[in-house]
């Protein structure tokens, strides 16, 4: 049984299976989008809250992932929206180690800050992209926008982290 | 680095940030908690509307005009009349109907016909 069939028959242990299966790379993908940790964490609530509530909606013969993306897209933009730049909502205390870790998580905020450097509509194309593994049509279908849009928007990200790696790959080396 | 080369690049970056990272612990069981609250809060709303709309048609049925009783119905009134000191079953219906003649009737008009 598919995951969205599980949640119309029975929300909460479809709910379980859609956590499971989906969380975390919903979580990856809101992690670039947002400012911090915690507004990743409530933007990936709503959007599996809105998916339960509103599974009926979903035509099984589209992508589960990018159905649930463009929920947490909307989401997002409405916040942008709302011209919260200055948004932090208020975690525990456990928040601070997670964004000043280093080891591991140094690639991690790299990763994040070259991303969040795109613009935003960049950055929604890029994240749908490399998460889903989805091709552009499919993407331009997802996004609502038309196909010639979203290589252009693909040739930009490349172009723009194409320079990132390039300035990172010299800082590495002038490191050593 | 060719096209390609960079998309691969790219790919493997964003593999890479993806399997490093994680929902923190707490979240599972914040959100199936707030599955099943609000699971039981639409369940309580249907009963309530449920309730509500079978109060209302027994009302309305109460107040409709009825020579006699509906069907044969269990009193649930034995009322005294004063004057006789007799007993009367009263049924639901005619006990509603009784109710609606109370606010219907004038003030001196039921005191007249209780003399």
């Amino acid at each position: 049984m598919e995951v969205w069939q599980e949640i119309a028959k029975n929300a909460e242990r479809g709910a379980e299976r859609l956590v499971a299966e989906y969380g975390d790379r919903l979580y990856a993908a809101a992690t670039l989008l947002c400012r911090n940790n915690s507004d990743a964490e409530e933007l990936v609530f709503r959007t599996l809250a809105q998916a339960v509530g509103k599974i009926r909606q979903f035509k099984p013969s589209g992508d589960f992932f990018s159905w649930l993306y463009t929920i947490l897209l909307n989401f997002h933009r409405m916040e942008l929206r709302k011209n919260r730049p200055d948004l932090v909502l208020v975690g525990s205390p456990q928040d601070l180690p997670q964004i000043a870790a280093a080891g591991n998580d140094a690639a991690a905020e790299e990763m994040r800050e070259m991303v969040r450097e795109l613009p935003s509509q960049i950055r929604e194309t890029v994240v749908l992209k490399y998460f889903s593994g989805m091709s552009i049509e499919e993407i331009a279908a997802a996004l609502g926008i038309p196909p010639g849009t979203v290589k252009s928007r693909l040739f930009n990200a490349k172009r723009i982290l194409a320079d990132r790696f390039r300035q990172t790959g010299q800082k590495g080396q002038g490191n050593e | 680095m060719s096209d390609e080369e960079l998309d691969a690049a790219i790919a493997e970056r964003f593999k890479a940030y993806e399997a490093g990272i994680r929902l923190p612990g707490e979240f599972k069981g914040r959100f199936i908690g707030s599955v099943r609250r609000k699971r039981m809060l639409r369940r309580l709303g249907l009963l309530g509307l449920i309730g509500a709309m079978a109060a209302v048609c027994v009302t309305i049925a109460g107040f409709a005009k009825r020579d006699f009783a509906y069907g044969d119905a269990r009193p649930v009134l034995m009322a005294r009349t004063a004057p006789t000191n007799e007993t009367v079953q009263v049924s639901y219906l005619m006990l509603l109907g009784y109710l609606r003649e109370c606010f219907s009737r004038s003030r001196p008009a039921r005191r007249k016909e209780e003399e």
